[in-house]
């Protein structure tokens, strides 16, 4: 039987001041205005928890499923993509 | 496509009341191609299987297999069982010897996959109609009723010439191999060996000593676009459920339904036909994609979702569609057809349902046996026939054995031909009547049968049914491979205009044109609001188009899709409104999983970006958000530290007993500034600290944290822990009443000795014990105030007189 190898932790760069953080929700808008309006809804603004710019916003990890379904009814489309722009 | 590429032969290991690790796959063990010459290990590993057969039996077998040449000792039978195995002219030989039944139901089985379900195999055993060897007892009282279904003896037969065994069951009772279906307790499934598959083909059925009925009408019967489409709609709002997870029983959710059965809306008006009624029709729907293998096994928390061949099934042929139907309704379990008054079933006893799983088997081969499959026939004299083929060995209830005590012959048969006179009435109000539901119900509704109705007061002579060209397909056309040309594949169908797109977005469409892809296409893209006769009304709607769009459809492929199959020009307005929600679409977008670079500046970020195309989108002033990545992603550029966010939390704050919150901004991620900031106050200037206080603490409180909550996320943030102080102070803060349970100050009295050897003196004195309440150190004791008078007289009576103002001594706690 083959032996499965540990895997191997990447080397860490530490010189590097880049941070890479995986695994999180992240909410955009074409218009800030929109998501100005978005963050003004009672129901989805206490989830958005770190605004990145006047677009771009982390969600609250585990509220995904809750934030899509309120910009449904909210009358959004929102597009849901797994990890990738 | 072709029926083959439907019938994945892994799908029949996976019985349901099997583990899959439970199961011998006997194709495996003696190769799969009678040609291929057998290696050593594999000649060792199939002597070993036959190790575990008793010596009594493999004699049986080997003098079946190899004849009496075989020898009779146990080794003798065993060499000579894998001399035939191994060798293709021997094996053809043995199969050559086989009589009709034994080859026609080893075809059976390589037609079922090479395992099949052992109750549904007996009966279709039975329903072949042709002679065999009864083996042993026949008549099993313990087995007959409900366990395993009736009708064992053809199985039991076919199971005596080693060629179909159980699929494992004795490796778990650790007991020798038995070789006849009714010594078992629970024999789930059968099988045989991979190198006589391809020596044995699928045989029809005898033909039914069945009359047909003169009728020149026209029946009632589902289109196979009709037939099609409930199952469309069901699968199209299973891919609307984010999750589809299984009760810790394996069975669907009550949730889940009852939202299907609103989504779907097929339930009420199935039910309301007067004629054909098809009771809990979603419910029916969805147990036929389980039993039809359209959704993956259950993972480790009961969760399931549709399977990767569900695309490709729904939107090939009819002809193909309608093979799993059939093979998903023969096995499908949890719903069952209107039952006869006299038959009750126990919902949760999988033993009970048995003997209808052996009917609907039965039945389904047997149409299959129909003399000519395009007259029509008068379900009573369908019935008995079926009777006469079967009537004697099966039953869903009992089989009752005849028996008599009569000696004078005549009296004997008087005797038993009023026995067959009552089995056949029995049969009549039982099975008759279960035959019937089956045409009304299922049968009907996948399109697999026409019915005619006649003008008759007499029920049994009222029904009639024919074969539908659906139904000859997949019943009596494919037990006659070659019989019938298939019908070309998906790909090659040419899908013709067939619904008119309306300016109200309503999109009729009209079945017996449309193709199953094109069907398919339309549930995906809207809403069906209604089905009458050939016609099926769709409504395109907002959300609709959302969904279709976020399963991956392009916005110019449903346009160019819609017109292709509309017989007119789309309308303005609805192709105006397709494109503009999917322009909405654009504008909001929500990515899961998602990674962000951090830069310590703008100004490194951009010189990145610049140097690496294809990184990411820039975000805000230090952000980019990385493209093409996923839990392992490598974005490119010199990482110094990985957050990850499925991970524990980062401990990156440290918690002073002031309660005070430092954050460690070398371990600091993109949550905590905002949790800190739900608990906590920040301090001006500086933007690594917060103040955790009965103020902030209440304000949380008052936002919905419970202490509890805080303290959990302190606890996970914390480098080192909260202090235990701090710790009760959260818990006190966060109380939104005042706790009863409050410490209490008070004034107390001390007395302080000046030796050790006066304390001890007094500690040991019964006269002084009533006044002392505790020595609190070596020469300090407590005094409750009531005892500071009389304690003072006794100091003064034993010559101690107290120093101090013994007046002081006097006052009172309040």
């Amino acid at each position: 039987m083959p032996v499965r190898r540990a895997k191997q932790p990447e080397a860490a760069e530490p010189e590097s001041p880049v941070v890479l953080h995986k695994n999180l929700t992240v909410l955009t808008t074409t218009d800030p205005l929109l998501l100005r309006e978005i963050k003004a809804d009672k129901k989805i603004g206490p989830h958005l928890i770190a605004e990145l710019s006047e677009t771009t916003v982390i969600l609250a990890p585990g509220s995904e499923e809750a934030v899509t379904r309120q910009l449904l009814k909210a009358g959004h489309l929102p597009q849901i993509r797994k990890g990738t722009p | 496509m072709s029926r083959d590429d439907f019938f994945d032969e892994e799908d029949f290991l996976l019985d349901d009341d099997l583990a899959p690790e439970e199961i011998l796959d006997l194709r495996a063990v003696a190769g799969t191609s009678a040609n291929e010459p057998m290696s050593a290990e594999e000649r060792a590993e199939l002597a070993a299987f036959f190790h575990g057969y008793n010596a009594e039996v493999l004699k049986r077998m080997a003098n079946l297999w190899a004849g009496p040449r075989a020898g009779t000792r146990k080794e003798q039978c065993v060499q000579a069982m894998v001399g035939v195995l191994a060798d293709p002219a021997k094996l053809r030989e043995m199969i050559g010897r086989l009589t009709p039944f034994q080859r026609a139901g080893l075809g059976l089985l390589m037609y079922r996959g090479g395992v099949a379900p052992s109750v549904e195999f007996a009966a279709e055993l039975l329903g072949l109609g042709l002679p065999f060897e009864r083996v042993g007892l026949y008549y099993n009282y313990g087995y007959g009723y409900n366990r395993g279904g009736s009708g064992i003896g053809a199985l039991s037969a076919l199971m005596a010439t080693g060629l179909v065994l159980d699929t494992g069951i004795d490796d778990l009772t650790g007991t020798s191999r038995q070789t006849c279906y009714f010594r078992h307790t629970y024999v789930a499934a059968v099988t045989t060996f991979g190198r006589v598959a391809p020596l044995l083909t699928v045989q029809a059925p005898e033909p039914l000593k069945v009359e047909p009925v003169e009728f020149t009408g026209h029946g009632r019967f589902r289109r196979p676009a009709e037939a099609a489409l409930p199952m469309i709609s069901l699968i199209d709002a299973l891919r609307k459920e984010k999750e589809i997870l299984l009760t810790n029983r394996g069975r669907f959710s009550k949730s889940l339904i009852n939202r299907l059965v609103k989504r779907v809306g097929l339930d009420a008006p199935a039910a309301a036909e007067t004629q054909t009624p098809l009771e809990e029709a979603t419910f029916f729907y969805l147990q036929l994609l389980m039993s039809g293998r359209f959704f993956t096994p259950p993972g480790a928390g009961g969760e399931i979702r549709l399977s990767t061949v569900v695309d490709d099934a729904i939107a090939s042929p009819y002809e193909i569609q309608v093979l799993n139907w059939v093979r998903g309704y023969r096995s499908l379990k949890g719903w069952h057809e209107s039952l006869p008054p006299t038959v009750a079933l126990y919902s949760d006893n999988a033993f009970s349902a048995n003997s209808i799983h052996a009917f609907r088997a039965l039945v389904l081969l047997t149409l299959g046996a129909l003399p000519d499959p395009e007259r029509w026939y008068a379900v009573q004299a369908f019935s008995d026939a079926l009777y006469a083929r079967v009537g004697d060995q099966f039953s869903i209830a009992y089989v009752y054995p005849f028996y008599t005590t009569q000696r004078d012959p005549t009296k004997a048969e008087r005797e038993r031909q009023a026995y067959l006179q009552k089995q056949h009435a029995n049969w009549q109000q039982r099975e008759e009547v279960l035959l019937r539901n089956m045409l009304i119900g299922p049968l009907f509704h996948l399109g697999l049968v026409e019915l005619s109705f006649a003008e008759t007061d007499d029920t049994r002579q009222r029904l009639r049914f024919r074969l539908t060209d659906l139904g000859r397909t997949a019943l009596y056309d494919t037990l006659r491979p070659g019989s019938r040309p298939m019908t070309p594949a998906a790909e090659s169908l040419p899908s013709e205009p067939c619904w008119v797109v309306q300016p109200n977005f309503e999109v009729i469409a009209y079945l017996d044109r449309a193709s199953p892809a094109q069907l398919g296409f339309l549930g995906r893209i809207a809403e069906r609001k209604s089905l009458t006769g050939a016609v099926g009304v769709y409504s395109i709607t907002r959300e609709s188009v959302y969904h279709s769009l976020e399963a991956g459809m392009a916005v110019e492929a449903i346009l160019e899709t819609l017109q292709a199959g509309a017989k007119h020009d789309l309308p303005e307005v609805v192709a105006r409104s397709i494109r503009d929600w999917a322009g909405r679409r654009e504008r909001i977008a929500v990515y899961v999983d998602a990674s962000l670079l951090e830069f310590p500046d703008r100004e490194s970020r951009d010189a990145e970006l610049s140097r690496k195309s294809g990184l990411g989108r820039p975000v805000g002033d230090r952000f980019v958000l990385v493209e093409k990545q996923g839990s392992a992603a490598k974005p490119g550029v010199a990482v110094g530290r990985t957050v990850d966010y499925h991970a524990v939390a980062s401990r990156c704050v440290r918690v002073s007993e002031e309660g005070l919150l430092e954050l460690i901004p070398e371990k600091a991620d993109l949550l905590v500034s905002h949790e800190l900031d739900a608990i906590a106050r920040r301090v001006v200037g500086n933007s690594h600290q917060w103040v955790l206080d009965a103020k902030s603490v209440g304000e949380a409180s008052q936002a919905g944290f419970t202490g509890e909550a805080i303290l959990s996320l302190l606890g996970q943030r914390s480098q080192g822990g909260i202090p235990a102080i701090l710790r009760v102070a959260i818990s006190r803060w966060a109380l939104k009443r005042r706790s009863s349970k409050v410490p209490a100050l008070g004034k107390v009295t001390l007395l302080q000795l000046p030796t050790l050897e006066i304390a001890d003196a007094l500690a040991g004195s019964r006269r002084a014990a009533p006044y002392l309440q505790a020595r609190l150190g070596p020469q300090t004791f407590l005094v409750p105030s009531e005892a500071a008078r009389p304690l003072g007289k006794l100091l003064v009576e034993l010559g101690l007189e107290a120093t101090g103002a013994f007046e002081s001594l006097e006052w009172s706690p309040d």
